[in-house]
């Protein structure tokens, strides 16, 4: 056991064992860094798992002409649930054409409502004609087409979200 | 260029001790003298604070998925457990780091004790640090209902059992325990706000309480007489820094060789369960045995309250200035009693359960259901209503009457042309079904404008479903 401050001759081994300890500290310091960060950050890029790609909509003999509004429930896991949200959808049938556009609007986000024969977003006043042509306000681009199909007489839907902000309609994953 | 950028260092850390006079505080804690010398004895103490400290950050972390409601909160362990990358080991360190500081703490007590370092002014050290004990008690206490198993449902039921058969007050304090009569999900949010908000705030400050006693009243250091002294820093440092990476090896290790307890989720009608307590408090569950009736109360209740009476007035009591073990046998022959009586107690309760048939295969089959359920993948929770399409209540098909006599004047969709806009005529209140229906039958008394004729020749029937189709239009 050493006696009171020790001069030159330990000061090395002084300054040694103080990095050392450091060091010690440091290591656990890192590692709980890496692993807590890695924790908190990854899942927030894990694909959502949506469990069907195509879904039931409506059948074709009840839509109406013009806009009709419709709603679908999209199940996902998010995190540990299995989440149910429910999503608004407008078709647009006139003679025989049939477009299905998702309600949010390219802009920012908000929903986009029906104004008589035309889209409005209450949000910014962007608006849209009957055909999702953009024809009013600061949206990027007209309303995003939905792909869909006809299966068994029913209208099918791939429901999918896209980036807003920007004048390509670039789906996310 | 490096020289100036060191220099500028420099001034920015003479700027702050300007202000703070830091380095002056870090030369009273680094020259701390050690009386005797340092001594791998003294790391108790800090590497309490070093697990502390990991459960703080390892808490925080679970708190980003866990949550505290009876229908989700073993969902989102076992999410964290089975999904979440590293999230085995941040559950894994939270959850042996319990029962690693419960040891420390033991240690660290019985160490202060052994070496007489709560004499010579240092009481209130010594009643801050009995006070830690019980806040480190709470979180325990607290923490174990969290994950909502059957683990932690019926071993609070117990927990809050033996709370409640204390006289006069026991009822009434675990009512405002639970919540309410029984364990419940108010039960978990109130487990939950104890041990993530008010413990914690009180943990805080009575570690910054009992470290400022402690600095107040010196390192101990040795119970002998001697001259010798050594500064804390650098090998006490060292020294507390080795034990604290030991501390972490051995968590994180161990949560890989044997990874957080999760039973099955909670099941109040499982009456085949046998909940068993944590083993510090085995003894006390082994004596409840031999007391029956009214008498339990002595091992729950009396003889927990002497023994932490005789603690909080031990530096009153035991007043000489003798501080070294092997001159203080009544002391320390008491301590190894109670130590071996509870050691007894404990061996005692795990080998009658061993050595009982039922309860031993009962506790087998949870233990390995608990290990089936952790290795099975994860299954997410269904949150969130199941909403079944609305589409037909929402866009019934357009009544052929409409098409024949309306839409030339309200439009193909109703959207309005010359006549007025019919959607969302539901949202006016006078526009009820029965209003619609006479509005039809003789639109000219409500005298509209643009007037509407009138169409004698739609049956009431027909007015009825179109009354009903308009207002379904949203």
């Amino acid at each position: 056991m050493s006696t009171q401050n020790s001069e030159n001759p330990s000061t090395n081994r002084r300054s040694f064992l103080g990095f050392l300890g450091a060091t010690f500290l440091s290591l656990t310091a890192l590692v709980m860094g890496f692993a807590g960060s890695l924790y908190s950050i990854l899942p927030a890029f894990s694909k959502s798992k949506k469990d069907t790609l195509w879904q039931n909509l409506t059948p074709l003999d009840k839509l109406p002409n013009g806009i009709s509004k419709h709603s679908l429930t999209i199940n996902a896991q998010t995190g540990w649930a299995n989440s149910q949200t429910e999503k608004i959808v407008w078709v647009v049938k006139e003679n025989q054409s049939l477009n299905v556009f998702s309600a949010v609007c390219p802009h920012q986000g908000c929903i986009v409502n029906q104004q008589a024969n035309e889209f409005i977003c209450h949000c910014h006043m962007s608006k849209w004609k009957m055909d999702g042509v953009k024809s009013q306000g600061p949206t990027p681009r007209d309303l995003d087409k939905l792909d869909h199909r006809i299966n068994n007489n029913n209208l099918e839907i791939n429901y999918q979200n896209f980036k807003i902000g920007v004048s390509e309609k670039t789906p996310l994953a | 260029m490096g020289l100036i950028f060191l220099e500028k260092i420099n001034d920015f850390l003479q700027w702050i001790d300007e202000r703070t006079e830091i380095k002056s505080v870090l030369e009273k804690i680094t020259k701390e003298p050690i009386s005797g010398g340092t001594s791998w004895a003294y790391v108790l103490g800090s590497g309490l604070l070093f697990a502390l400290i990991l459960q703080i950050i390892t808490g925080v972390l679970l708190l980003l998925y866990y949550v505290p409601s009876s229908d989700a909160a073993h969902t989102s362990v076992a999410y964290i457990q089975k999904e979440v990358p590293f999230g085995n080991l941040i559950r894994g360190i939270h959850y042996h780091g319990t029962n690693l500081i419960v040891i420390l703490t033991v240690l660290h007590t019985l160490r202060t004790f052994f070496w007489g370092a709560y004499k010579n002014k240092r009481e209130l050290v010594w009643i801050t640090g009995l006070l830690l004990l019980f806040i480190v008690l709470g979180f325990t206490f607290s923490g174990y209902l969290l994950p909502w198993d059957n683990n932690a449902y019926f071993g609070t039921g117990v927990r809050v059992g033996i709370m409640s058969s204390i006289p006069i007050i026991g009822e009434a304090t675990s009512a405002i325990v639970l919540g309410g009569s029984t364990i419940s999900t108010l039960t978990l949010s109130r487990f939950f706000t104890l041990h993530v908000g008010a413990l914690p705030a009180i943990l805080f400050l009575f570690i910054a309480i009992h470290l400022f006693l402690v600095f107040k009243a010196k390192h101990s250091g040795d119970y002998k007489p001697t001259t010798i002294t050594e500064d804390f820093y650098p090998k006490q440092f060292f020294k507390n820094s080795c034990f604290a990476l030991l501390i972490f090896v051995i968590l994180a290790s161990l949560s890989y060789i044997s990874p957080a307890l999760l039973e099955l989720e909670a099941n109040p009608s499982d009456s085949n369960y046998i909940a068993r307590p944590e083993w510090y408090f085995l003894f006390i569950f082994q004596l409840l045995k031999y007391f029956p009736g009214n008498l339990g109360l002595i091992p729950k209740v009396i003889l927990p309250g002497l023994f932490f009476t005789i603690c909080f007035l031990l530096p009153f009591l035991d007043k000489s200035a003798e501080r070294n073990p092997l001159k203080r046998p009544y002391a320390i022959l008491a301590i190894v009693f109670l130590s071996l009586g509870a050691l007894l107690m404990a061996s005692i309760a795990v080998w009658e359960d061993r050595s009982n048939k039922e309860v031993k295969a009962q506790l087998e089959r949870q233990a390995s259901e608990a290990n089936v359920f952790l290795k099975s993948p994860f299954t997410p929770k269904n949150i969130g209503k199941a909403i079944t399409p609305k589409v037909e209540e929402k866009a019934p098909a357009t009544p052929s009457i409409y098409q024949a006599k309306c839409s030339a004047c309200h439009g193909e969709t109703a959207q309005g042309q010359v006549g007025p806009n019919l959607h969302n005529l539901s949202l006016k209140e006078k526009r009820t079904r029965d209003d619609i229906v006479k509005l039809l039958k003789d639109p000219n008394s409500y005298g509209l404008s643009p007037a509407m004729p009138a169409f004698d020749d739609i049956s009431e029937k027909e007015r009825q479903e179109l009354a009903d189709w308009i207002l379904s239009l949203k």
